[in-house]
């Protein structure tokens, strides 16, 4: 592992040299992050640990840049596996190591036009194709005048082996190949049609599973973009998905579906389905105020391969209003969506969801700001049978005023929040309605020095869930005093917090915790930091004689650059 | 006897009673029929043959309501043999995929979902002989199951991106739909923090969660055991349903799609004794002033806009030639000539202007510095007041109204022209330079002020914003088109989206040519936001708009971004935003030219705008620019010295005229120039100047009131005035001096310009308009 490194290391060193530009500026961070952690349970105590006792991460990201020329590294990379949803392998080799998407190792120069990207990369070219799925492989960017090009390859799983004595389900090696090629600009008008394929190598470990087979797939999607004057935009994209779910299905697609499918490059057998999908969306854009809106279609079987939990099946309406007033004092920010599922009715039902949300930013006076919030979220199936039947309905309300003022010598910032939640669901095994209702209150007031570098800051808070199944109650204390000393070089945080914890027909439990921040800043160039907690959990009736303690320490070196 | 009797009579009951088919399908099988040979316990179905093992084939039905949906065919069904005893099958057997026909149903969406349609089915199984006739001793068996996908829990709060204004995150989410007979479900709550470099799929994928609890409802507030989440920070929340067994059930392996949320910021920053940290500076060196803008050190947290501007009198610096040294210091060898840049030739890639904008070609470069003869006399000039960061001259304008309470001081030059800006090494470089630290050694005198108009110690501000009402069009020559001409400023506003150049003719610095010709144009928008403003703006830090991850950005760092605000950045990520300009020029390019000095943007884009309010189609352009955080830091904008200036001369430069502008502010700027041609109808008879090109062919131009009958040229094929000798459509000399003559048509008075002489051309129009009636 530690030889690939160097050799990526030397490879940015000699880019930087190779490229031999006298004004060339290198800016950036580099930093250790180390965190402990352990946890003693007594009693009746059996949580597990929620962090890794050692955890080690190293974030180097320098930027190389000059005339026409740029270059951002990144060395993002933790020593131990973390992989919870994604399987993690028994041994990390070097390649497992890079191919973890925990790491993210890359190198992107560009001059003028043309940007080569190695290492972990996240190509983005539509909605449809691919997004927010990272492969470590290499990208191409180029954009000569007004044309389009983009290109990327690599691969988004590593291949990990079943090994059910670790419990490790196993994965295949998936590679994904993706293209872009167009004209015009990105943020105006535009062509393009965008690709992303992905296969996985049935050959690349011994996965044993039946829930997991080797899949292989290709989406392809049209995109356009006209600026209908100065504020209006359209968005377009359409796209076909194939994709086989099982390489290994030995059944042959009948005469109908292999007629349809037969043009595909991708491997077809009984398991291989194709879909649409669809979006248009409109942007009106203002100074002071703007409307979106945008109409979504995906078909039950489509997928890509770009966007993990890409959800299929539905329809989705939504429309974005915003406004902020003219002299930037009032913000306001809504949604409005409407989403329908089973739209082919392959499923035995059809949910609908509507969701409404606002929210309100205001600057009432140079001191006294206010926000405002309310959503509102529903689900419900088309069943009327009361086993079957699904409804859910969450409204939630927020106001947090803060208020802010000074004087010759102190700083007062008092900031307060009041939020309530009610989420009615209607249980099917009961056939009853069950509604829970949370009401959620702080208070926090901080008052800072103005010519010594002195903070106090207290908070209370109050958290009341109850249903008609449990109820508790918590109630919160928050004390700390925060000074800086050699010249503000060296910032030093305590607190500590009481929280009870009331629960219906027990006796309190209750928690102790404190907290000791430390910052060290060397010259504006390297920086120190030392966080260390620790909480105690006793609890009352409900467990008795039960208890557990955390430690977490965490330390940081900065320096840069 | 008897005993003999019985025996026959149980093998003959047995071979008719406990002749028998049972069917096993599980209650939710995958609706796709190709995958049910995969998982063997999908059907199963056992067949007690107590009689002689015998070939037979199965046959299957599919019936959905009672109506038969799908169907085994015979030919394609493989025999089987029963031997005696019992006998299991499997869904390769039973239903094989390539044998089953389907009935009533729409094969088009069959073939694309591979699903059947969900709903309650039955199962029938029973036997053929190899003549596909049924064999009566084993009759039909049935097995009900429900056919449906399973759609994952979605979750409802925190919503997508959510800004907390809560300590204590409470989670929503739906049940699985349909909640299958007999399951008992539970719901693993996951929440991940996003550690720096990741994004949330990313910190989904490869993090350990730092709340895992599994709970029996569809909603659970964060446990009051766990710390709560760290203040300011992203997570990332996922909900996975889990049967009994704790096995994934539904879709997608029952993951919801995450969602992130952003927690609180607990507002709990020391103050260094000063509480103002430094944002903007502008420097403007060939004026010998600086401003600067503080903001609230804890302004990003606090959301805090109120602001203070200091300004006060640095060296002026400019770029000179020799005899401009000599003119003004008397000596090249003054102590005022800080540098000798040297020789630079037309071919030069560097470009260097002097103080008034122009360039200095195939001449001896220096480098002045002198004192400020504005002097404030070592007083540091402060204010503070509410309102979002503004631009330099809002800046300056606060800091003159201060002055202007003082009496004592001289405004602070409200336009900054730093001279060439392209590509040279120009010693003013306002954005990202190191002089910016400078400032922050000033004291800050404290001052506030009073509402807008008040006139005690600080006073109230009001920015002198907007375009002018007219354009003095006097003294306009229009320059020479397209060659010859050398862009010498650039200003561009990344944040606003605008870039607005001047080009002045290149031999301007020998000739004394004052004229040039201003171009502006929309960019995309660029600047640095944090991830909550990222993820409040477009919904997710992957978003297209996202350029690049700067990395987590420190109050120690040396680098220091601001928000599109101007606003500091301080313990955050820091990303680098590009978007489309919502003032959208449509591609077109605003030209204008008009005689003076090189100005600054405001001036440029007060140009630019009236040519825009001209056409009445475009959104005006920024008439101000504040580019965020100026202080050393690696901004994405370098308008004085990056490579965007070249970008402008790519553009087309179309060449214009200017028409003087009336009373109410009419007329201006007509792309082309000339006066324009309004077609031969006979409505335009008296309006227009009529040409004769001969053949009985006319050209018309719209005569105003400011153009009577007289002389005129031609440039380029437009007709022309001629104003102090030359055609004003291009300022060369008039290679032909033509004359109106009046002509009567149809009882009107009209005004022609003859081909030959006035009377031949008058008879000419008589005779269209004759032949027109």
């Amino acid at each position: 592992m530690c030889k690939g490194l160097i050799f990526l290391m030397a490879f940015c060193l000699l880019s930087f040299l190779g490229f031999g530009q006298n004004q060339l500026q290198v800016n950036g961070q580099a930093a250790i992050y180390h965190d402990n952690y352990s946890i003693r349970n007594f009693g009746n105590s059996d949580f597990n640990p929620r962090r890794p006792n050692n955890f080690t991460r190293f974030v180097i990201t320098p930027y190389f840049s000059a005339k026409d020329f740029d270059m951002p590294v990144h060395l993002i990379f933790a020593l131990q596996q973390t992989n919870t949803l994604t399987p993690q392998t028994s041994q990390q080799n070097f390649k497992d190591f890079l191919l973890n998407p925990a790491n993210q190792i890359s190198i992107a120069p560009r001059y003028k036009w043309a940007r080569l990207s190695v290492g972990r990369i996240f190509p983005m070219y539509s909605e449809f194709t691919t997004g927010n799925q990272s492969i470590f492989g290499f990208g191409l960017e180029l954009r000569p005048k007004k044309f389009i090009v983009d290109l990327s390859y690599g691969l988004s799983q590593r291949a990990v082996a079943t090994d059910s004595t670790n419990f490790i389900q196993g994965a295949f090696e998936r590679r994904n190949l993706n293209f872009r090629v167009g004209w015009g600009n990105l943020d105006k008008g535009y062509f393009n049609i965008s690709s992303a394929y992905a296969n996985d190598i049935a050959a690349s470990a011994d996965v044993e599973s039946d829930n997991l087979k080797p899949e292989e797939g290709l989406t392809l999607a049209p995109a356009f973009a006209i600026q209908l004057g100065k504020s209006l935009r359209w968005k377009n994209e359409v796209a076909l998905g194939v994709h086989t779910k099982d390489k290994t299905n030995a059944f042959a697609l009948d005469e109908f579906e292999t007629e349809t499918l037969s043009a595909s490059p991708i491997r077809i057998n009984a398991s291989t389905r194709y879909d649409y999908a669809a979006t248009s969306s409109l942007e009106f854009n203002k100074q002071y105020w703007g409307l979106s809106s945008k109409a979504m279609y995906v078909g039950p079987n489509f997928q890509t391969y770009g966007y993990p939990f890409f959800q299929n099946d539905r329809i989705d309406l939504t429309l974005n209003p915003r406004f902020n007033s003219k002299n930037n004092k009032m913000f306001f920010t809504g949604q409005a969506g409407y989403r329908l599922n089973n739209i082919a009715e392959t499923k035995s039902q059809t949910t609908k969801q509507l969701l409404l949300s606002a929210n309100l930013n205001t600057s009432l006076s140079d001191k006294l700001n206010l926000s405002l919030n309310y959503a509102n979220f529903g689900l419900e199936n088309d069943f009327s049978s009361d086993s079957l039947k699904i409804r859910n309905v969450s409204s939630n309300y927020g106001i947090s005023p803060s208020f802010q003022t000074s004087t010759e010598k102190l700083y007062h910032n008092i900031s307060a929040t009041i939020n309530y939640n009610q989420f009615e669901e209607f249980n099917a095994v009961s056939t009853q309605k069950l509604s829970q209702e949370t009401f959620n209150s702080s208070l926090n007031y901080s008052i800072s020095y103005i010519k010594i570098p002195l903070l106090f800051w207290a908070g209370i808070a109050n958290f009341k869930n109850s249903s008609q199944l449990s109820s508790f109650d918590i109630n919160s204390l928050l004390l700390g005093v925060g000074y800086k000393l050699f010249k503000n070089s060296l910032s030093l945080k305590l607190s500590t917090d009481i929280v009870s914890t009331n629960r219906k027909a027990f006796t309190n439990d209750l928690k102790l915790g404190g907290k000791i921040k430390i910052n060290y800043r060397y010259k504006n160039k390297y920086q120190l930091g030392l966080n260390i907690s620790n909480s105690r959990y006793e609890y009352g009736s409900i467990k008795p004689n039960s208890n557990f303690s955390e430690w977490f320490v965490q330390t940081a070196l900065i320096k840069n650059f | 006897m008897k005993k003999i009797g019985l025996i026959l009579t149980l093998a003959l009951l047995s071979s008719g009673i406990f002749s028998q088919i049972t069917v096993n399908v599980s209650p939710n099988p995958n609706p796709d029929l190709s995958a049910w040979a995969d998982r063997q316990e999908t059907v199963t179905v056992t067949v007690n043959n107590p009689g002689q093992p015998v070939t037979v084939k199965f046959n299957s039905q599919l019936k959905l309501n009672g109506q038969v949906k799908a169907r085994t065919k015979f030919a394609q069904m493989p025999s089987v043999y029963l031997d005696r005893g019992i006998n299991v099958f499997s869904a390769e057997d039973i239903v094989p995929y390539n044998a089953v026909e389907l009935f009533d149903v729409n094969k088009r969406a069959i073939a694309r979902t591979g699903q059947l349609p969900g709903g309650n089915y039955q199962l029938c199984i029973s036997l053929v002989d190899e003549k596909n006739q049924p064999v009566n001793r084993f009759p039909e068996r049935c097995a009900n199951f429900l056919i449906s996908q399973i759609q994952p829990p979605i979750l409802i709060l925190p919503t997508d991106n959510q800004h907390l204004n809560s300590d204590r995150p409470v989670f929503n989410w739906t049940p699985i739909s349909p909640i299958p007979n007999g399951v008992r479900i539970s719901y693993r709550l996951m929440v991940f923090e996003i550690l720096k470099g990741q994004n949330p799929i990313q910190a989904t994928k490869s993090n350990q969660p730092v709340l895992d609890i599994t709970v029996a409802g569809v909603s659970s507030p964060w446990p009051p055991e766990w710390d709560l989440p760290s203040a300011n920070r992203q997570y990332v929340w996922t909900v996975q349903a889990v049967d009994d067994n704790d096995k994934p059930i539904g879709e997608n392996n029952g993951l919801a799609t995450p969602q992130t949320f952003i927690t609180p910021d607990n507002q709990q920053k020391i103050g260094d004794s000063e509480p103002w940290s430094q944002c903007a500076t502008y420097v403007c060196f060939s004026k010998g002033i600086k401003v600067a803008l503080f903001v609230p050190s804890d302004a990003m947290t606090t959301g805090s806009t109120s602001y203070k501007v200091s300004a006060y009198s640095i060296p002026i610096k400019y770029y000179a030639t020799a005899s401009q040294v000599i003119a003004e210091f008397g000596s090249t060898g003054a102590s005022e000539v800080d540098d000798w840049i040297g020789y630079i030739s037309s071919s030069n890639s560097a470009k260097y202007c002097d103080k008034n904008g122009f360039p200095i070609v195939n001449q001896v470069v220096y480098e002045v510095t002198k004192t400020n003869p504005i002097n404030y006399n070592g007083y540091t000039n402060v204010l503070h007041a509410s309102g979002a960061c503004f631009d330099y001259n809002n800046f300056t304008a606060l800091a003159n109204h201060y002055n202007s309470y003082n009496n004592s001081f001289l405004d602070v030059p409200n336009t900054c022209t730093d001279g060439c800006l392209e590509g040279g090494s120009n010693p003013d470089t306002p954005f990202g330079g190191s002089g910016a630290t400078n400032a922050a050694n000033e004291t800050i005198d404290d001052i506030t002020l009073d509402p807008t108009g008040g006139s005690s110690s600080g006073g109230g501000v009001t920015p002198t914003t907007g375009k002018p009402g007219k354009l003095d069009n006097n003294n306009q020559n229009k320059a020479a088109n397209g060659d010859g001409w050398v862009q010498c400023v650039n200003f561009t506003c990344k944040i606003k989206g605008a870039q607005v150049g001047i080009y002045v003719p290149d031999d301007a610095a020998t000739t004394g040519s004052t004229s040039y010709k201003v171009l502006a144009y929309s960019t995309n928008i660029s600047y640095y936001a944090t991830a909550s403003q990222v993820i409040a703006e477009f919904g997710s830090t992957g978003a297209s708009e996202v350029d690049d991850w700067i990395g987590y950005v420190s109050s120690g760092s040396s680098m220091k971004y601001c928000d599109k605000n101007g606003f500091p950045i301080v313990d955050q990520t820091v990303y680098t935003v590009t978007k489309t300009n919502p003032n959208n020029y449509n591609g077109n390019t605003n030209v204008l030219h008009a005689s003076g000095v090189c100005s600054d943007y405001n001036n440029y884009t007060n140009l630019a705008n009236h040519y825009n309010s001209y056409n009445n189609s475009f959104t005006d352009i920024p008439t101000s620019c504040s580019e965020g955080c100026l202080e050393g830091g690696s901004n994405p904008d370098n308008p004085t010295g990056g490579s965007n200036p070249t970008n402008a001369a790519n553009e087309e430069i179309d060449d214009i005229t200017l028409d003087p502008i009336d009373e109410n502010g009419n007329g201006g700027i007509k792309p082309g120039g000339g006066l324009p041609n309004i077609g031969a109808t006979p409505a335009n008879l008296a309006n227009g100047i009529w040409v004769d090109n001969g053949g009985g062919n006319f050209q018309v131009y719209q005569k105003k009131k400011e153009y009577k009958s007289g002389n005129y040229c031609s440039c380029n094929g437009n007709l022309c005035t001629i104003d102090n000798g030359k055609c004003s459509c291009c300022g060369e000399q008039p290679k032909e001096i033509v004359s109106t003559c009046d002509c009567e048509v149809n009882g009107q008075k009209v005004s022609l310009i003859a081909k030959d002489n006035c009377r031949s051309s008058c008879k000419e129009l008589n005779k269209k308009f004759k032949a027109k009636r």
